[in-house]
């Protein structure tokens, strides 16, 4: 039985439910109904734009357990995404296009990506703060580096052409080649993540994660074995960045190494700092924001005729609204825009009470 | 003796930059990623002015700017986070150099100009040198050795000594601690300006200038993030390596001062002459 509050359970198993009140539940299905229906209603430009939130909710969903729980800030993300897009390179051109290959690739590219995510965080064992940032940063363009050999050694071994041409996912029962197809399968595994993610920082590793953040001197004297919780963190960011990039390879049917810069980088951290960083809500929130921003702001500029060296530099822009969004709310709002939410729903559940009972007002 | 030439020219530039990162470093313990953007931005805006008014003028307003920029950073990145946890600081600087750079690449339309300073050749043992390459060493020997004086006998140096060692306390005898930080934040920008400046002579200004900068993290991590002598050896070792790599591969080059860092920070995290204490290690 589910408790009615989160605060009155019955039994200590009720504490552990994740949905743990009906109306959790309730929300949690009819979020999952209607985001079933935009493939039903909009038209396939909608929906390539949502597949593309979606793939961008897995990597920041990472990002924010690596950055937003463990506190290791992570300045190369994409390259982690660039490992991921590289199995399903090699999967797709050195086995060919062969039966269910979606089940050898999701596979593959998380190992991969755990696995390097683990080989990045070893320097962060021995160092912490900055020095970890730089070692992410460093690490990202010896991938990148990587990466542009491994393109140019296909494109010469293989005469792929510059546009490598991956195959077609399979998922043993169907074939996913239309955008409304994609949506289906990106919706189930951003679900799945998520269902993951929440479940995971509720765990033992999670606490650890969190306390490691606030202070890891302390962390440490508690017990806690903060070198082994550093790797996992690293290692489950790294690994669903490397799940994001390997559907993005398949989405976009190539292998890119320069779609994942820096820039790339700093737009999933702006994500998980809009957003929130700690909350795996916010990630979504985040993705979705800086996913489907860029879109509005052509609007804008196209309505109101703006010079067209905006539009020629338009990812310059981008980058320099995000870089100013990421300064603001690091600045005035780190809890990001889930910290507005949660202070808004405050605001309602106490009301007309400003505080709530016994509870000193804070700062 | 090309060779020698190049490595000294990329050894002085790995300096200028190291420096401007340890130098800010040193008071508030924060690492600036906001240079990049303020070199891009104060090297584009000198050589637009510099077609509108007499050089040294465009110059001097050029390192105003820089100046300027610094104190921005100051005020909207670093002091604002200051007690907060070091993360929050490596975000906000980066978020305001890539608002620099968007800023750039938008205005200048992210093209390639030239800075026209008076420039000579001339040959010593045979080789031809640029003044360009001649005035980015005496650069680096001039503001090196003013930083070690800088550092060892004036006031100031021990005002950022002492704020670097322990800001409660150095407030406590009365030291200015912001004014120092804020000094320290702004002589980091001019730093930086005339590197981009320098570069700017020698190869016109370009965007790539961004991603030079960014080696001055890596010089610095390299000699150690609070030591000026640190980031002289860093600054040689990485640009003879660098140097020597170059001839085989060009674009391996580029990656291999990230490689050095990689192994540095696992095998000596405090860098070749940092201060041991200075990492927190687990």
């Amino acid at each position: 039985m589910v408790a009615v509050s989160p605060y009155l359970s019955t039994h200590y198993r009720a504490r552990l439910y994740l949905l743990n009140t009906p109306a959790w539940r309730w929300l949690v299905i009819a979020t999952l109904i209607v985001a079933a229906l935009p493939p039903l209603l909009f038209s396939v430009y909608y929906v390539s734009l949502l597949n593309l939130v979606l793939i961008a909710c897995i990597g920041a969903i990472g990002l924010n357990i690596t950055t937003g729980f463990a506190g290791q800030v992570n300045l190369g993300q994409a390259g982690f995404l660039l490992i991921g897009e590289f199995v399903a390179g090699v999967i797709s051109i050195h086995l060919g296009p062969i039966w269910a290959n979606f089940w050898i690739a999701a596979p593959a590219a998380m190992a991969a990506g755990g696995l390097i995510g683990v080989l990045v965080g070893w320097p962060a064992l021995r160092v912490r703060g900055l020095y970890v940032a730089l070692a992410t940063l460093a690490a990202f363009f010896v991938i990148q580096h990587l990466g542009l050999r491994y393109v140019e050694y296909l494109t010469r071994t293989y005469k792929t052409g510059i546009d490598i041409k991956l195959s077609t996912l399979d998922l043993l029962f169907l074939k996913v080649e239309s955008e409304r197809s994609w949506y289906f399968l990106l919706l189930i595994i951003t679900v799945l993540v998520i269902a993951a993610a929440n479940g995971l920082v509720r765990t033992k590793a999670g606490r650890a994660w969190q306390a490691l953040r606030e202070h890891e001197l302390m962390t440490q004297v508690m017990g806690v074995n903060v070198a082994q919780y550093k790797l996992i963190a690293f290692a489950v960011g790294a690994s669903l960045a490397a799940l994001a990039g390997m559907l993005f390879g398949f989405y976009h049917h190539t292998v890119n190494p320069e779609a994942f810069t820096v820039e790339a980088s700093v737009e999933y951290l702006a994500m998980i700092i809009i957003g929130g960083m700690g909350s795996i809500a916010g990630a979504v929130l985040g993705a979705i924001f800086v996913v489907l921003v860029p879109y509005g702001l052509q609007w804008l500029l196209d309505t109101f005729e703006a010079p067209a060296q905006f539009l020629v530099y338009f990812s310059a822009l981008r980058l320099g609204v995000f870089a100013f969004l990421m300064l603001i709310f690091l600045l005035l709002e780190p809890e990001g825009l889930i910290g507005l939410w949660q202070r808004v729903r405050t605001f309602f559940v106490l009301w007309p009470f400003r505080f709530r009972p016994l509870e000193a007002k804070r700062q | 003796m090309r060779f020698v030439i190049d490595a000294a020219t990329l050894a002085s530039i790995n300096f200028l930059l190291g420096l401007a990162i340890v130098t800010i470093y040193k008071g508030t313990r924060i690492i600036n990623f906001a240079l990049p953007g303020v070199m891009l931005f104060t090297a584009y805006l000198t050589v637009t002015v510099s077609g509108l008014m007499p050089l040294p003028l465009a110059l001097l307003l050029g390192l105003g700017v820089a100046a300027l920029l610094g104190a921005a950073t100051f005020y909207l990145g670093i002091y604002p986070i200051l007690g907060r946890p070091t993360y929050v600081g490596i975000l906000t600087t980066v978020a305001i150099g890539f608002m620099l750079e968007s800023i750039v690449t938008i205005v200048w339309k992210a093209g390639i100009v030239n800075l026209d300073l008076p420039s000579a050749t001339f040959s010593v043992a045979g080789q031809s040198i640029r003044s360009a390459e001649a005035a980015i060493w005496a650069t680096a020997v001039i503001v090196g050795a003013a930083f070690g004086i800088l550092y060892r006998y004036t006031r100031l140096g021990l005002w950022l000594a002492a704020t670097a060692d322990n800001s409660l306390l150095a407030r406590h005898r009365g030291i200015p601690v912001l004014v120092v930080l804020l000094l320290s934040s702004m002589v980091a920008a001019a730093l930086a300006y005339a590197v981009g400046l320098l570069l700017g002579a020698r190869l016109g200004v370009t965007m790539a200038l961004g991603s030079t900068a960014l080696r001055g993290l890596v010089v610095a991590l390299v000699g150690g993030l609070d030591s000026v002598p640190g980031a002289a050896l860093a600054a040689i070792i990485l640009a003879v390596i660098e140097s020597a790599v170059v001839i085989h591969d060009p674009r391996l080059a580029t990656v291999v001062p990230y490689v050095v860092l990689l192994f540095i920070l696992v095998w000596r995290p405090w860098g070749l002459l940092g201060t041991y204490e200075e990492v927190e290690r687990i």
